[in-house]
This record gives structure tokens, sequence and C-alpha cells, in this order.
């Protein structure tokens, strides 16, 4: 929960778009081009969620997911998204992987679901292992300007890293009219530059049990934060607890032993990505792996435990003990 | 010929000593002391013999005053056996004391057991509790209860994606 009285001085924005609202802040700018630049932040969203939502069968990853072995044409957009989910496969050892929308679709994840209206139960939903995918090989082509993908051979989905490149995509707008402002999308965050005191922007780190008090508040400046969670998108599915963090190594929901996971990192697309691994490790490997790979993060077991990585000590504020 | 004035002066001197030892022993808590630091034999002893007359002293301050041991007949003989009392008396008082530093020595150790185990202050004539002798047990104290301070004012909150319908 924040404090408005902290964002006084700001031109801010707010806007519906992937299923949450986003709101935008920029510092010390009351003008048409503030105005411009908020507006435009707020819109690069909707062109993003319009380009690669797997909730409308016409948009054009759905369009590419209905071909998965042949080439398809792309929107610029699109085809940045997949590059990018391909270059996130890489840099994680094939831990994040988007070859997951079968696995969703199979756990009952096939629409929308009424997750701010209490328990929800998918009908018709099939929870079983399946084998580990092989090696994701998608390809790229760009010419004269048009852009098209071959995804390999499976669907996708890029709801595991398609927001954080939304928050990418509006910082690099807004950065045009201010270097400090402030986005957060659906739990994603983008810190640029101050805030409107000059210090460091305060981000309070949600409790995953639903505690109104953060478990930690950071301190940050040109970092991202992005937390993974099951607080919200959870539901039942042929009777048994299930939520929408698959593992793509068995399409079963991961991350034993976690309830969150929050990363600090440069760029809001891989601190989505990073979040989601991290917890996909589980409880006892977490750790590990954020030491192993310098993640700043921070995460919360299913025991209410709060654990801190090294990388992220210096941009913590406060901590509930 | 000893004066009965001095042989009861010093009679009065050494019930005095006897008495402020007591008294001692009365207005310290044993909690209080063992709570503090009790650096050990050397200042057990030291507190023994500052707090107490040597016999040999008082002997000889019972000697100081015209003395006692000249025999005088009668009086000298009486002169004789008071100062052998208050040296008796100083003896137990010591003693006595010594008990009662050993004790607190003894408490001192039950609250820091990793610490080298107390010197019992030189016991002055008959025995001495013997160091690490059971002591009634002194409640741990209570922890103190952390405090948290408030979280700061946020701009922003990181957490699970809001679904908006």
């Amino acid at each position: 929960m924040s404090s408005p009285d902290l964002l006084e001085g700001c031109t801010s924005g707010t806007a519906r778009h992937m299923a949450t609202e986003v709101t935008i802040c920029l510092v010390g700018r009351d003008d048409e081009r503030a105005l411009s630049a908020v507006a435009a932040a707020l819109q690069e969203f909707g062109d993003v969620e319009a380009a690669c939502t797997r909730f409308d069968p016409a948009s054009p990853l759905m369009r590419a997911n209905a071909n998965p072995s042949g080439w398809c044409a792309v929107p610029r957009r699109c085809y940045e998204a997949v590059s990018e989910a391909h270059r996130a496969y890489q840099e994680t050892g094939g831990r994040f992987d988007p070859r997951v929308l079968g696995d969703l679709v199979a756990l009952g994840y096939r629409a929308t679901l009424p997750f701010s209206g209490g328990p929800v139960v998918a009908d018709g939903a099939v929870v079983r292992r399946r084998l580990a995918l092989p090696p994701w090989r998608p390809q790229f082509r760009v010419r004269a300007g048009t852009f098209a993908v071959l995804l390999g051979g499976l669907p996708i989905e890029l709801g595991g890293i398609g927001k954080g490149l939304a928050v990418r995509w509006a910082a690099g707008l807004l950065a045009a009219a201010s270097g400090n402002h402030l986005i957060e999308a659906g739990g994603d965050c983008m810190a640029s530059g101050r805030a409107p005191d000059g210090g460091p922007w305060h981000v309070g780190v949600e409790d995953p049990a639903g505690d109104l008090a953060p478990v930690a508040v950071l301190g940050l400046s040109d970092l991202a934060a992005t937390t993974s969670s099951t607080r919200v998108r959870h539901w039942t599915a042929a009777g048994r607890p299930v939520h929408h963090i698959v593992d793509p190594r068995t399409g079963l929901p991961g991350g034993r032993g976690m309830r969150s996971v929050t990363v600090v990192g440069p760029d809001p697309a891989m601190a989505e990505v990073w979040s989601k691994t991290l917890f996909l490790a589980g409880r006892h490997a977490v750790a590990t792996q954020a030491e192993r790979h310098g993640i700043a993060a921070c995460w919360v077991s299913d025991d209410g435990v709060v654990s801190f990585s090294t990388a992220i000590e210096p941009h913590v504020l406060w901590r509930r003990s | 010929m000893v004066s009965q004035r001095q042989v009861a002066a010093a009679r009065d001197a050494a019930a005095r000593s006897v008495a402020r030892a007591r008294a001692r022993r009365r207005l310290v808590p044993p909690f209080a002391v063992g709570s503090a630091v009790l650096i050990g034999a050397g200042a057990a002893g030291a507190w023994v013999d500052a707090g107490v007359t040597p016999a040999s002293t008082a002997t000889s301050a019972v000697s100081a005053a015209p003395a006692p041991g000249s025999a005088r007949g009668a009086t000298a003989g009486t002169g004789v056996g008071a100062a052998a009392s208050a040296a008796a008396d100083l003896a137990r008082a010591r003693q006595e004391l010594a008990q009662s530093v050993t004790a607190i020595a003894a408490l001192g150790a039950l609250r820091a057991p990793s610490g080298p185990a107390p010197v019992a202050g030189a016991p002055v004539g008959g025995a001495a509790p013997a160091a690490g002798a059971p002591m009634a047990s002194v409640p741990p104290l209570a922890p103190l209860p952390s405090v948290q301070l408030p979280a700061p004012a946020v701009h922003t909150t990181t957490g699970a994606s809001h679904v908006v319908p």
C-alpha cells in the first residue's frame, strides 16, 4: 500500500492493461510533454498486450501458436517478445521456458479466471506430470521491415516475461521526458532516478500471506523489482490446489515450499524471469541459486520465513523482524 | 595492673567488629552480590582481610593497652581471658565472613558457568564450604522483548499481480 503524499509533485497516469492496473508517476514535470510521455508509456502496455496475449485467439502470438512449426508474420513487439523469451531461456539454462501454454490449459487456466472473486475451481482440468521438453530452438526472420517467427514446434505463452518487457519499453519512453519516474504494473515495478524527495524510491515487498504490512522495504534507484507469488493466481484443478507458476520440466506447478520471490535488477524483464526461475528452484535451492547467479532477491517460504540474498542487502531499508 | 576499663574497651571493640560483620552479611542480598562481578580469591580474601581485624592484630590491639599480658594478679588474669575471648570472637567472625564470600563466589559461578571457577577466600580457622557447593538456583532473567520499528512509507509495492476484472 503506497502513500499518496510521497508522490506529490508527480505527473501520474493510470490505465488497465494485462488484467491489472498500471500506474506511472513522472517526477518534476507538469506540462504537455510529461502528459504525453505518460500516455505513451501507458499505451505501450496496451500494445504489448494486444500483440502477445494468449487470451485472444486472434492475437499475433496465438496465430503463431496455431502453427508452431511454421513461419508466421508478427508485429515487431511480438517478434521482440519471443526473441527476448528465447534469450531468457538461454540465460537461465532452460529453467525459464515459455513452452508451458499446453500445461496451463490442461490445468484449467485456458481463459482468464476470476481470481479476485474468491476460490476458483477449474472444470475439466487434468493434473498430470509430463516428460521434459526437448531443447527450444525458435527461428527469427526480418525482411524488408517485416518480422516473422517460427516457434519451434510447441505453442508458447509469454506471461512470465511479457509484463516485464512492457515495463522496460514504457520506461524507455518516459526517460525522454524525465529520468525520474516510477512504473507499477500489477506488482512489477521500475524505479528510475530519484523519488520526489530526492532519495531512492521506496518499494514495499508484499506479504504473500495477505498482511497489509510489507515484509521488507527496498530503496531503489534505476532498478526494477518484480515478484512471483501464488497469493492471487491459484485455483483447484481436479481436486488439487494448483497455481500458475508451472515448472517447464514437469508441466506441473512448481516451487515447493515457496510463497513468493522478489528480484531486483536493472532490467524489469529479466527481473521477472529470475523471479519465476528462483521460485521454481524451491525452498531448499533458492538461496543457492540466487547466490550462484548473483541475483538480488528476497523470498518468503511457506512457513513465513523471509530470506534475503547477499546482493539485495544494500537495497534493504527495513525488514520485518 | 591491667585497667578494667581498658579490657572492657577491648572487649567492646571486638564485639563491635563482630556486629559489623554480621550486619554486613544481612545488608548485602545474595542475589545482588551474585549479579555483580566477583573478582575471585584475591578480592575475596582482601575483603575478608580488610573487614576483619586479624586475631593477631586484635590481640595486638588488646595488647596495645597497657599490656594485659603483664601479670598483675587477678586483674591481669581477667584481662588475658577477655583478650582471648575477643580474639575467638574475631576468629569466628572472620570464618563467617569467609564462608559468606565463598557462597557469594559460588553464586557468581552459577551465573557465569563458562568462566573460571571462583576460588574461595582463604578461610580463617575452621572449614569453609567447597567452591561450587550447591546453592539456591537463580531464575534466569527473561529476555528483553525486541522492538520492531515501523516500516517506512513506500511509494509502491511489489507483489502478486492484482487481477482487475
